[in-house]
């Protein structure tokens, strides 16, 4: 079999699906993509499992528990339910679906895994705060001409060429 | 550029520009004029002065009626349980919930029939459902409610029934006087607002 | 007619059952643009792979041009959707905290799900970031976060309102730029991998 795992789909026609995505998630449901959502209604639904009274009197996750229905049964996590059947239906088209680190020649695994979790810590700290991440501040966002998706387009990425010099041996 | 990129871009470029010209016909376009003229044909948006009565009568919960005259008018008389909103302030946004839900069929009337017929236009237009105009206004309310005669040339079975309904009607509705005090029925309380029901959106990432 | 569900045209189970059909093609549209492999998405601060830019604004413009073109034909309204309220101090701080996040861990929430799931594990490690970060910020939300979540507020603010222009206008506007960008950066990733080739560039696929 001829080896695709270094070959990928055309960018445009990769953002033109996730588009046409985005419209039917606003006309089926009224909801834009999201990613970190779904996280948190995980994070909500384990700290309500664990301990009920403490979530119930928590000003961050009392909004999700109090109605009595689990968080877990929202819209989010059923589509990031479909994205992980989606991106794992890809990858094994293009041969991709293996165990590796993805990272910079020149750097240890060890480095890169370290340098994920902090990236994911401060990811999970800017998307509460931010009230939601890439997809669903940003690109959901500037689909509606929100304000807030083209301030967070230009607070990610402003702040991401602002930084990328001093993490430059990370990557190249 | 391979030739997918410049698909793809081109087609984004097209709607765009689409986008930018459907930019004039961008408000009330809900009901077309083809759909409206077929409205309009129809008899179906008129209640009789019969149903009408009939739905008073009998306590109906879903008639909502709505007065369009002005408030003078309205204070000498009126139907039971009727909301006064003047025709003038029929665009305004706290008239427009009464209209702007589906629990109601909503029967507007004047003096005539023209002014409800405006009223109606406007508010199909704007997409409201379940309207209705009471068929020849209150001039035909108290030609056959309130003063019903009977002459016909021939006897007929259904003019007949349809007489002696409208005998019992106008006894039901103090008949014979043209002038029901209106003050008593205005003062009685607006009927609850229920405005279409419409879920919060509570998504997002946050 | 649509957003369908607020307004209670589909039921609920309906709805999270087409909530999977949007995840599959939206993690088939991440997966096949090359959004799992880190490098390809730090690639865009860097110069040699701009993939991230070009897949992220068409897909936000296919989405602003539809949305906008179904709104002025009166096939949704976009007034019923997830509107997102805009506080642009916490945003503002946040986006920077996600932009460091994001060159240091090489992914995004989303993205990083996708890589996840399909084995990669720095991916892996991301999500466990993301899970502590968020764990994190709940134990400490009521005494760290929850003021300045709050400043800021703009209500449900549009940007071409906000700079006086037509929401058409202002998606065409941001077109064109997004179509120029497309080209430049070509431009800017052929001479970074003319001149200094990063190590193992056959494997971004370019």
């Amino acid at each position: 079999m001829k080896d695709r795992s270094n070959k990928y789909m055309n960018p445009y026609l990769a953002g033109f699906i996730i588009g046409l995505m985005l419209i039917a998630a606003y006309y089926f449901s009224g909801e834009g993509l999201g990613g970190s959502g779904a996280f948190k209604k995980v994070v909500v639904a384990t700290i309500n499992g664990v301990n009920h009274n403490y979530a119930l009197n928590s000003a961050y996750c009392s909004p999700l528990v109090s109605e009595g229905k689990s968080p877990l049964n929202s819209w989010l996590i059923f589509e990031i339910i479909g994205v992980i059947f989606g991106a794992i239906l890809s990858a094994a088209y293009f041969g991709r679906l293996n165990f590796k680190v993805g990272k910079s020649p020149k750097i240890t695994n060890k480095t890169r895994i370290i340098a994920a979790i902090i990236g994911g810590i401060l990811w999970g700290i800017g998307s509460q705060l931010g009230r939601g991440c890439t997809s669903g501040l940003v690109m959901s966002g500037m689909a509606v001409n929100a304000l807030s998706g083209y301030i967070g387009l230009a607070a990610v990425f402003g702040g991401g060429y602002a930084f990328a010099y001093f993490f430059r041996k990370l990557w190249i | 550029m391979k030739n997918l990129d410049k698909f793809i871009i081109g087609l984004m470029l097209i709607t765009g520009i689409w986008l930018l010209m459907s930019n004039n016909n961008n408000d009330n376009t809900k009901v077309s004029p083809h759909e409206l003229q077929q409205k309009l044909i129809q008899r179906t948006r008129f209640y009789t002065t019969e149903d009408v009565a009939k739905a008073i009568i009998s306590k109906d919960p879903s008639l909502q009626l709505i007065d369009i005259r002005t408030a003078d008018e309205y204070n000498k008389f009126t139907l039971k349980g009727a909301i006064n909103i003047p025709l003038k302030d029929l665009l305004k946004k706290e008239n427009l919930d009464y209209f702007d839900q589906d629990v109601y069929n909503t029967v507007i009337f004047s003096n005539g029939s023209s002014n409800s017929d405006v009223a109606w236009m406007i508010l199909t237009r704007l997409g409201y459902k379940n309207i209705y105009i009471m068929d020849g206004g209150l001039n035909a309310w108290v030609d056959n409610i309130l003063r019903p005669k009977y002459n016909p040339i021939v006897w007929d079975r259904k003019q007949e029934d349809l007489y002696e309904f409208r005998k019992g009607a106008s006894f039901y509705f103090g008949g014979g006087s043209t002038v029901s005090s209106g003050n008593e029925q205005a003062s009685k309380p607006k009927k609850k607002l229920i405005k279409r029901k419409k879920k919060e959106v509570t998504g997002g990432c946050g | 007619m649509g957003p369908l569900f607020p307004q209670e045209l589909i039921s609920d189970p309906l709805n999270l059952f087409i909530a999977i059909f949007i995840g599959i093609g939206f993690g088939i549209g991440l997966e096949a643009g090359g959004f799992t492999n880190t490098r390809k998405l730090a690639g865009v601060f860097y110069g040699y792979d701009f993939v991230v830019l070009k897949v992220f604004f068409t897909a936000a413009l296919t989405g602003a041009i539809g949305l906008f073109l179904m709104d002025s034909y009166g096939l949704i309204d976009i007034n019923l959707t997830f509107y997102p309220k805009t506080f642009w101090i916490p945003t503002l701080i946040a986006g920077i905290v996600m932009g460091l996040g994001f060159i240091l861990g090489g992914f995004c929430p989303g993205t990083s799900i996708c890589a996840a799931s399909t084995g990669k594990i720095d991916g892996i490690a991301f999500v466990g970031g993301v899970f502590i970060g968020i764990f994190g910020y709940a134990f400490t939300y009521e005494s760290l976060f929850q003021n300045l979540r709050s400043k800021g507020g703009l209500g449900k603010a549009n940007i071409a309102e906000k700079l006086g222009m037509s929401n058409e206008l202002f998606i065409f506007i941001v077109l064109i730029i997004a179509i120029i960008a497309f080209i430049v950066v070509d431009k800017i990733q052929k001479r970074v991998n003319e001149k200094k080739p990063v190590e193992k560039i056959e494997e971004l696929g370019l």
